[in-house]
């Protein structure tokens, strides 16, 4: 009973650090007239094709495509991600750049880092996790592939790890907490 | 009973699980040369029953090809038509009979499996043999590499990535295996990759393969650094202690082993109150900077003597 109610005590600190999330727009936009009217662009066409359309509220950076796609970056929750967009797609349509959409957003990517309660024994880790990999001569952290939700953990000894290929906030939050009763359970984690 | 002998690689002791099995021809045994336990007996020796001498006696003598050998696509097991002007019976052959030979000898040839992936496992093989014979790596490293550039070959992953980079992966991984202390920098030196890049296509490997590489144990790596710098066993002796000491208190966790084997080594002097070398020298024969020599030398220091240096 002691341990069940530890486990509902202390719980992973997760911080969303990035959201990626791809936008289509279905339309084709000229990216020219998008550097004639904003400040905050960078398109240089012989080096990428891409636009980069910098935020400031919230910062974001998203990069627009003459095909109508977009990829916003550097969000630091769904919800923002999706603010972004929307912003950019409202202001290219008072500029008359682009016509009346709706934007089709798609998270890809999450990327999260969080603290454990406690030190992790990497080296044990490694022998009783299943698709694991720890190779302390090429990187420190240990690789953690989780299958449910599949995401991947890169765990650090002193208990603070990186959650990579999560497409919701919930798979984050869901695998900081499933891998700590994990590490619990196994006796992995050092107080 | 008759094996390829880089099989005994593979093999474990069922008394004390070691995996130093050795095979005596002389005695006909395989055992274990920690605890003598004996796991086959009356071997068959693959080897040429006479003495010889000069080229034609052993020919006339042979009866048997070259022995298994794991190294090479169909393990040495390819057959060829012999080509020559007489039968079985050493009648000479009709004419329309040596045309029949002669087309049998082709199809016989096309028949075998000379495909790509025999052409692309030749060139891996020497590739491999090449940076083994460049890291003084033993025999044995060598053919389990090939085995597993083989496994790798079997599963399509050599299929477009360069032969050469999965081949310095494949040796990096045998040495892995067998606990030979190379380092993925030794491996990609010697096969002139960089690092990067071999350390890719050894992950691929390792995910691919489903294979568990034993943990990268300091310890190996200790004899290899005091030959460098010509230390006495009693430094070394020190170090295993510092090291064996230093994984109980787990601060080995997450660190470079040759980091933690350079600092360990250093303390141990220091312990021993010996003056040896300086902390440049052991960074430069243990291929690490000098400040990770003295950042791992620090938490050594806290973790085992309750030494805090501000």
């Amino acid at each position: 009973m002691s341990e069940e109610t530890k486990k509902t005590e202390e719980k992973p600190i997760v911080e969303i650090q990035n959201v990626v999330a791809s936008v289509i727009l279905d339309q084709r936009i000229d990216l020219n007239m998008i550097v004639r009217n904003f400040e905050n662009v960078e398109y240089k066409p012989d080096q990428f094709p891409g636009l980069v359309f910098r935020l400031e509220k919230p910062k974001t950076a998203t990069l627009i495509f003459s095909s109508g796609k977009m990829v916003s970056t550097g969000a630091k929750s769904e919800k923002q991600a999706h603010e972004a967009v929307h912003k950019i797609v409202r202001e290219l349509r008072n500029k008359k750049i682009i016509g009346k959409t709706k934007p089709q957003i798609t998270v890809q990517n999450i990327v999260a880092s969080a603290t454990l309660p406690g030190k992790i024994d990497l080296e044990h880790a490694v022998t009783t996790l299943e698709r694991t990999m720890y190779e302390p001569e090429q990187f420190p952290g240990l690789i953690y592939r989780m299958h449910d939700p599949d995401v991947v953990i890169l765990l650090f000894a002193s208990g603070k790890l990186v959650c990579t290929g999560a497409v919701n906030e919930k798979m984050v939050y869901d695998a900081a907490e499933k891998l700590m009763n994990e590490l619990i359970q196994k006796g992995l984690l050092i107080r | 009973m008759s094996l390829p002998t880089d099989e005994l690689q593979r093999w474990a002791c069922p008394q004390c699980g070691s995996k130093k099995i050795v095979e005596d021809k002389r005695s006909g045994e395989i055992y274990c040369s920690e605890c003598g336990f004996v796991l086959v007996q009356k071997l068959l020796d693959e080897t040429k029953e006479w003495r010889e001498f000069g080229d034609e006696e052993s020919e006339k003598r042979d009866r048997v090809g070259s022995p298994l050998s794991s190294t090479i696509y169909d393990y040495g097991l390819s057959t060829t038509l012999e080509t020559g002007i007489k039968d079985a019976t050493g009648k000479v052959l009709s004419e329309k009979a040596m045309a029949e030979a002669q087309k049998l000898r082709l199809w016989q040839q096309r028949n075998r499996a000379y495909n790509s992936a025999e052409r692309n496992l030749q060139v891996a093989s020497k590739v491999i043999s090449q940076i083994a014979d460049q890291l003084k790596a033993p025999k044995a490293t060598y053919v389990r590499a090939v085995q597993i550039y083989r496994d790798a070959l079997e599963r399509g992953l050599v299929r477009g990535r360069p032969i050469n980079s999965l081949a310095a992966a494949a040796l990096y991984a045998a040495c892995r295996d067998s606990g030979i202390p190379r380092t993925l920098k030794e491996v990609a030196n010697a096969s002139g990759l960089k690092r990067k890049e071999v350390a890719r296509s050894y992950r691929l490997l390792i995910r691919s393969l489903e294979s568990k590489m034993p943990l990268s144990d300091p310890a190996i790596y200790v004899e290899k650094v005091a030959s460098k710098l010509k230390v006495g066993p009693e430094v070394e002796r020190e170090t295993l202690k510092i090291l064996k000491e230093a994984k109980d208190k787990k601060i080995t966790a997450g660190k470079d082993p040759l980091g933690m084997v350079a600092a360990a080594m250093y303390l141990a002097t220091q312990r021993l109150g010996l003056q040896l070398f300086t902390q440049k020298q052991i960074a430069e024969a243990s291929n690490v900077t000098e400040v990770t020599v003295r950042n791992r030398y620090k938490g050594l220091r806290e973790a085992l003597e309750g030494i805090k240096e501000v």
